[in-house]
C-alpha cells in the first residue's frame, strides 16, 4: 500500500515537474510554489481565467505597493 | 452547507497563500491583505468568464506549437509538444484520471499567464527536462555497466611502490593491456569505430587530465567488499570463468554461484611478488598463524577458479617457506645460527632484487607479463627456496626448543653437510642447489672455524654460547694433573660412529669426559670428524703451551706473527677460491673433454661387452655401468694426480667427489699444519725445558733397576738384614739406605725418591718371598711431566720393581751361599764320628745333592733374571726410547708410554690371566729362599726328607713351567718367551 502511494506520489511529482517546464516555456513567471497553489485552486474549480486575472492584478498591486513604499522610504 | 463551508475554507486558505505569495504580505489583518482577499474572492465567485473549453485549450496548444515551428524554434516546439502531451497524460494530486478538466484548466491558466513565449530565450529549458529524465533513468550506469570508472576512495590505497609514481606521463590512457590480458578486438568495439578505448560519459564533467592521471596511477580497490568490476574484453578467452560458471549452472541444478572478488592477472602477479618478498598483508593470500593460504573467492575472468586456485596454492607454499625463513631471520640466538641467518639474508637480498626487477618490468608495461611467465622466470629461485626451506626444517625448525646450543649448531651444520652430499649425488640436475648450499655452508661454518682457530692458535676456547662440540670444563685448572684428560668435554657423537669413537678415545687416552648420553640422538659435526683429533690435540697442546713458561724467544715472536697471521676461515676461503678459479683457465676444454669422455665411454662399453660375453653374460646395462665405473676412476685419477679439478666457478658447482676433496684440500691441511706446529712445539718444550726424557729414564733407572749399581746398594742392604734375621721393615732404615745409594750417584733424584711400606694381605704372607711386597717405591714427578708419568703408571712400575726385587733376592741368596760351609761340617763329622762309616756316605751324598740342587736353582733363577733384564726390559726399553723420539703429540706420547708399560707388565708374566705361571715362579723363588735358609743353618739342621721334598717341589714346578712355556712357544703367540723356555728346558733335561 505504501509502495502504491509512493509510486503515485512520484507520478504526481513528475507531473508537477512537467507542468513547471510548460510554465517556464510559456514564460508565466510562476515557480514551483506558486504553481502548486494554482494547481490546488484549479482543482477546486476556480476558473483559470479568473485566477489568472487575480494573479495579474495582485502582481500589479504588489508592484505599485512596493513602488509607493520605496517612494515613501 | 457544511460541505460548502469546508470547500470554501479550503479555497480561502489557498487564496490566502496565493495572496501571501504574490504580495508578500504575511499579516492577514493587514488592510491591503484584506483588500486583496476580498478582490480575489469576488473575482473567483462572481466572474463572468466562460468555463474551460478543452478543445479551445487544445487548439491553443497546437497553435503555440505551430507558432514555434514558424519561428523555427524546433527544439522548443518539440519540447512543447512532448511536455504538454505528457502533462495531460499524467495524474494530478487530487484529481482522478488524466486529460481531465483540471488538466486543461491548468493549461489554460498558464496560457493566460504566458508572456510572449516565442520571444523568450528558451534554450536551457528542455535540458532541465532531460536532466530530470536522466535522474529517472541512469544512462551512464546502464551503458557502462561493468566498466571501471575508478570512483574508489583514492586516499585509501594501500602500499604504493615508488616506481609507480615515477611513471612517465606520456603513457597511454588505461587500457586492457594493463590487466596483463592481451587486448583483443571485440565485436562491440568494431561497431563503434571511434578508437577512444575509454571515455565514460560521466567523465566529461570532470577535468579530463586529472581523470587520466588517476586512471593511470590508482588501482581499483579490489580488496574491499563489492568492489566495482574492472573493464575487460568480451572475447570468449577473457570470459572463461563466466562460460564455465554458466556451464555449471546449466548442468548442475543445485549449483549456487558464489560471491566473487574479481582481480586482474596483474594484481595476482603483484601480490605474488609481494608475498615472495616477505610482505605479510595481502588480499589474495592470507596469513593464519604462520601459514599462508589462498583466499577462497578470488577469481580472474579468463581462468576457472579451480585453475587459478591450484596455481595460487602452489605459490602459497613458497610464500609460506619465505615467511618462515624470514621470521627465523629476525631472531637468531647464537653465532652459528647468526651466520646461517646472514647467509640466508644474503640469498634473500638477491632474490628480492630479482623480484623488484620483475615488478619494475610489470609497471613499465612494455611487454606482456603473465603469471606463468613470472613463475617460469622465478622457477630456479623457487627451487632454491624449496631447498632452503627443507634444510631449514630439518636443521632448525624440527629441533626441540630446549635442546642445548651445541646440539642445535652441530645439527644445523650436519644437515647442511648431508644436504650437499645428497644433492651432489643427483649430479648436474641439482648444480644450483649444491652451489647455494655450499655457499650457505661456508657461511654457516664460519663461527666453528673461528672457534677452532682461536683455540688452536691462542689456546683459548672462546665459546660463550656453548655451541662448539668441544667444551672446556671450568673446574679443572690447567696446571692440574688431570688437565690433559678431564679439561674438555666432547659432545655430539653420532649414533653410528659412537662405538668406534669411544674405542678410539679409550685407546688414545684423550679427553672426552662426557661422551654424550646415548639415549638422545646426538650428531657429530661430520666435516670436522677427520680432523677432530688433531683439533683437540692442537687445542689442548696450545693451551698447555700457553701455561708453560716456554722460551722467551717465541714469546716475542708471537705478537708480530699474530698481526700478519690469517685466520683459519680466511685461509679456507682463499683455498676454496683458488681451487674454484683453477677451472676458469680452460673453459673450452671442458666441452671437448666431455665429448672425449662420451667417445671413450662408447669405446669402453664395447670392450667390456666383449669381456662379459666371454663369461657368457649378455647384459648391455651392466656393460654400460662397468664402462662408466672405469671411466670415472680414470677421470678421478687424472684429476687428482694433475691437481686440476673440474669445478665451475660461476655456478660454484661442486661435485660429490670434489666437495669432500674440497674440504680435504682446502680445510684439513690448514688444521693439520697447525696441529703439527702446536704439538711439535709442545713436545719440544716438554723434552727440552721440562726434561721429559730424563724423567722417563729415571723411572727406568730406579723402578726397572737400570741404574744397577745404585739399586744394588739399596737392595743388598735389605737382603743382608734379612739374612742376619734382623727386622728390615722400618721406614727410616729403608729410606736412609735409598738416599745413601741414590745420593752418591744421582743427587738430583734423591729428594724425589722415597720408599713406603704398605701392609699387605695376610693371606699372602705365608711365603717368605712375599715379604718384599710391602715395599713401595715412589718417585715425585713434577707437573707437567706427570701427565705422562701418572700415578697409575707408577703402580705398574712398582709391580715390575717388586718382581725384579724378588728375583734379585733369590739370586742374592743363592749367590751368597758358600761351599766352605759344607767342608767345615764334613771335617767336623769325620773327626767326631770316624767309626760311623755308615753315616758318612749319606752325608756326602746329601751334600752332593744339596750342591746339585743349588746349581739347578741357580740356573733357574739366572735364566729368569736374564730373561727379564736383557730380553724384556732392555730390548723393550730401546724400542720405547725410539718411539718416544718420534712421537708427534702428547697424546701419542702418553699412548706409547702406556703401551710400553703394558708390554713389560705383560712380558714379566704379571698379567692376571697368566697368574698361574707367576705362581709357579714364585714357588721356585720361595724354594730358593728356604733352600738358602737351610743351607746356612748348617748340616745338622736339615734332614734327607726335606732335601727330597725340595727336589721334588722344584722338579714339579720346573716341569710345569717348561711344559707351559713350550706350549706357548709352539703356538707362536709369545715369541719373546722362547729364550726362557729354551734355557729352562736345558736345565730340566740335565736333571
Amino acid at each position: 500500500m505504501a509502495s502504491a502511494a509512493n509510486t503515485n506520489l512520484n507520478a504526481v511529482r513528475e507531473t508537477m515537474d512537467v507542468l513547471l517546464e510548460i510554465s517556464r516555456l510559456l514564460n508565466t513567471g510562476l515557480d514551483m510554489e506558486s504553481l502548486s497553489i494554482c494547481v490546488r485552486l484549479c482543482e477546486q474549480g476556480i476558473n483559470p481565467e479568473a485566477l489568472s486575472a487575480v494573479i495579474k492584478e495582485l502582481r500589479k498591486a504588489s508592484e505599485s505597493l512596493k513602488a509607493s513604499e520605496n517612494c515613501t522610504n | 452547507m457544511a460541505h460548502w463551508s469546508t470547500f470554501d475554507k479550503e479555497t480561502e486558505k489557498e487564496t490566502k497563500r496565493l495572496i501571501k505569495y504574490f504580495t508578500g504580505i504575511e499579516d492577514e489583518e493587514d488592510q491591503n491583505f484584506q483588500l486583496a482577499l476580498k478582490f480575489a474572492w469576488s473575482n473567483f465567485r462572481f466572474h463572468r468568464y466562460l468555463d474551460v473549453n478543452t478543445h479551445k485549450v487544445q487548439r491553443s496548444l497546437t497553435g503555440i506549437y505551430e507558432k514555434l515551428m514558424v519561428h523555427s524554434d524546433l527544439s522548443k516546439a518539440e519540447s512543447w509538444k512532448r511536455l504538454t502531451e505528457e502533462f495531460v497524460n499524467s495524474p494530478l494530486p487530487n484529481t482522478d484520471g488524466t486529460k481531465s478538466d483540471a488538466h486543461y484548466s491548468l493549461l489554460s491558466l498558464l496560457l493566460f499567464l504566458s508572456g510572449s513565449p516565442s520571444n523568450t530565450d528558451f534554450t536551457e529549458r528542455p535540458r532541465v527536462k532531460e536532466a530530470e529524465e536522466e535522474d529517472k533513468f541512469d544512462w551512464a550506469s546502464y551503458l557502462m555497466e561493468g566498466e571501471d570508472i575508478d570512483n574508489g576512495p583514492y586516499p585509501d590505497t594501500p602500499e604504493w611502490s615508488e616506481e609507480e609514481s615515477d611513471d612517465d606521463d606520456g603513457q597511454q590512457p588505461i587500457s586492457r593491456e594493463d590487466s596483463g590480458i592481451q587486448l583483443d578486438r571485440t565485436p562491440q568495439e568494431d561497431q563503434d569505430n571511434n578508437n577512444n578505448k575509454t571515455v565514460p560519459v560521466s567523465w566529461t564533467v570532470g577535468e579530463p587530465d586529472a581523470r587520466v592521471w588517476l586512471e593511470q596511477h590508482v588501482v581499483t580497490p579490489y580488496w574491499v567488499a563489492h568492489a566495482p568490476r574492472f573493464p575487460h574484453s568480451l572475447h570468449l578467452h577473457s570470459n572463461l570463468l563466466n562460460v564455465w560458471d554458466q556451464h555449471l549452472y546449466n548442468t548442475d541444478p543445485l549449483y549456487l554461484p558464489e560471491e566473487k572478488a574479481f582481480v586482474t592477472e596483474t594484481q595476482v602477479i603483484r601480490e605474488t611478488l609481494w608475498l615472495l618478498s616477505g610482505v605479510k598483508k595481502h588480499f589474495i593470500f592470507q596469513h593464519h598463524d604462520g601459514k599462508v593460504s589462498v583466499r577462497n573467492n578470488v577469481v580472474v575472468t579468463h581462468l576457472t577458479s579451480n585453475c587459478l586456485r591450484s596455481v595460487l596454492e602452489h605459490i602459497a607454499v613458497y610464500g609460506q617457506a619465505v615467511f618462515r625463513l624470514q621470521r627465523f631471520i629476525d631472531e637468531p640466538p647464537f653465532r652459528t645460527y647468526q651466520a646461517f641467518v646472514w647467509a640466508l639474508n644474503k640469498y634473500f637480498t638477491s632474490f628480492k632484487k630479482e623480484l623488484t626487477t620483475i615488478e619494475k618490468e610489470l609497471i613499465c608495461n612494455d611487454e606482456t607479463v603473465t603469471l606463468s611467465a613470472v613463475l617460469d622466470r622465478l622457477n630456479p629461485h623457487l627451487a632454491q627456496i624449496k631447498v632452503l626451506h627443507k634444510v631449514f626444517c630439518t636443521g632448525v625448525a624440527e629441533v626441540p626448543p630446549e635442546t642445548p646450543n651445541v646440539v642445535r649448531a652441530s645439527h644445523l651444520l650436519n644437515t647442511l653437510y648431508k644436504a650437499i652430499i645428497e644433492y651432489d649425488s643427483v649430479g648436474e640436475a641439482s648444480e644450483q642447489a649444491v652451489a647455494l648450499l655450499f655457499s650457505l655452508w661456508t657461511e654457516t661454518v664460519r663461527p666453528y672455524l673461528e672457534i677452532v682457530d682461536e683455540w688452536i692458535v691462542h689456546g683459548h676456547l672462546f665459546d660463550p654460547a656453548k655451541e662448539f662440540i668441544i667444551q672446556r670444563n671450568k673446574d679443572v685448572p690447567v696446571n692440574h694433573r688431570d688437565f690433559w684428560y678431564a679439561t674438555y668435554t666432547l659432545y655430539s657423537v653420532s649414533e653410528t660412529v659412537e662405538n668406534e669413537e669411544k674405542l678410539n678415545d679409550a685407546a688414545s687416552g684423550s679427553s672426552g669426559g662426557d661422551q654424550g648420553s646415548s639415549n638422545r640422538q646426538l650428531t657429530m659435526v661430520s666435516f670436522l670428524k677427520p680432523v677432530l683429533k688433531q683439533i683437540i690435540m692442537a687445542g689442548k697442546s696450545m693451551q698447555l703451551l700457553r701455561n708453560l713458561d716456554c722460551k722467551e724467544t717465541e714469546q716475542s715472536d708471537r705478537s708480530s706473527r699474530d698481526a700478519e697471521r690469517k685466520s683459519l676461515y680466511t685461509l679456507f676461503l682463499e683455498s676454496v677460491q683458488s681451487r674454484l678459479c683453477s677451472q676458469d683457465e680452460s673453459p673450452t676444454d671442458t666441452i671437448t673433454e666431455q665429448q672425449a669422455t662420451k667417445r671413450s665411454l662408447i669405446k669402453m662399453q664395447s670392450i667390456i661387452a666383449q669381456h662379459l660375453e666371454i663369461e657368457d653374460v649378455h647384459d648391455p646395462l651392466l656393460a654400460i655401468n662397468f664402462a662408466r665405473l672405469y671411466l670415472q676412476q680414470s677421470d678421478f685419477h687424472e684429476h687428482f694426480s694433475g691437481g686440476d679439478f673440474i669445478v665451475d666457478r660461476s655456478s660454484q658447482a661442486v661435485t660429490c667427489q670434489t666437495f669432500e676433496l674440497t674440504l680435504r684440500s682446502c680445510l684439513y691441511p690448514h688444521i693439520e699444519r697447525r696441529y703439527i706446529e702446536c704439538c711439535g712445539n709442545l713436545m719440544k718444550t716438554l723434552k727440552k725445558d721440562y726434561k721429559l726424557l730424563e724423567y722417563l729414564q729415571a723411572m727406568r733407572n730406579y723402578f726397572l733397576l737400570e741404574a744397577g749399581d745404585t739399586m744394588y746398594d739399596f737392595y743388598t742392604a735389605i737382603f743382608d738384614k734379612v739374612q742376619e734375621k734382623e727386622s728390615w721393615q722400618q721406614l727410616s732404615f729403608l729410606n736412609v739406605q735409598l738416599q745413601e745409594a741414590v745420593g752418591q750417584r744421582h743427587p738430583e733424584d734423591s729428594s724425589r725418591l722415597s720408599v713406603f711400606l704398605e701392609p699387605i694381605d695376610p693371606a699372602r704372607k705365608k711365603h717368605p718371598v712375599n715379604n718384599l711386597e710391602v715395599l713401595t717405591l715412589s718417585y715425585k714427578v713434577p707437573w707437567p711431566v706427570d701427565i705422562v708419568i701418572s700415578s697409575e703408571c707408577q703402580k705398574i712400575y712398582n709391580q715390575v720393581f717388586l718382581l725384579l726385587l724378588q728375583i734379585k733376592w733369590a739370586k742374592y741368596s743363592l749367590d751368597t751361599l758358600r761351599f766352605s760351609d759344607f767342608t767345615d761340617v764334613t771335617k767336623k763329622l769325620e773327626g767326631a764320628l770316624g767309626e760311623e762309616v755308615k753315616v758318612k756316605e749319606p752325608i756326602n751324598q746329601q751334600i752332593h745333592r744339596m750342591c746339585l740342587l743349588r746349581v739347578k736353582l741357580m740356573h733357574f733363577v739366572n735364566s729368569l733374571h736374564n730373561y727379564i733384564t736383557t730380553r724384556i726390559l732392555h730390548s723393550t726399553g730401546l724400542e720405547f726410547q725410539h718411539q718416544v723420539q718420534e712421537a708427534k703429540d702428547l697424546d701419542q706420547l702418553i699412548k706409547i708410554h702406556y703401551r710400553y708399560l703394558a708390554t713389560i707388565h705383560d712380558r714379566c708374566l704379571l698379567r692376571e690371566k697368566v697368574s698361574f705361571v707367576k705362581e709357579a715362579i714364585m714357588k721356585v723363588l720361595n724354594l730358593v729362599l728356604i733352600f738358602s735358609d737351610r743351607w746356612q743353618a748348617g748340616f745338622g739342621a736339615w734332614k734327607i726328607e726335606s732335601i727330597d721334598k725340595m727336589e721334588s717341589d722344584f722338579k714339579n714346578c720346573h716341569m710345569f713351567l717348561v711344559t707351559i712355556l713350550n706350549k706357548a712357544v709352539c703356538r707362536g703367540s709369545f715369541p719373546h718367551l722362547e729364550s726362557l723356555a729354551l734355557s729352562l728346558m736345558a736345565g730340566f733335561e740335565q736333571c
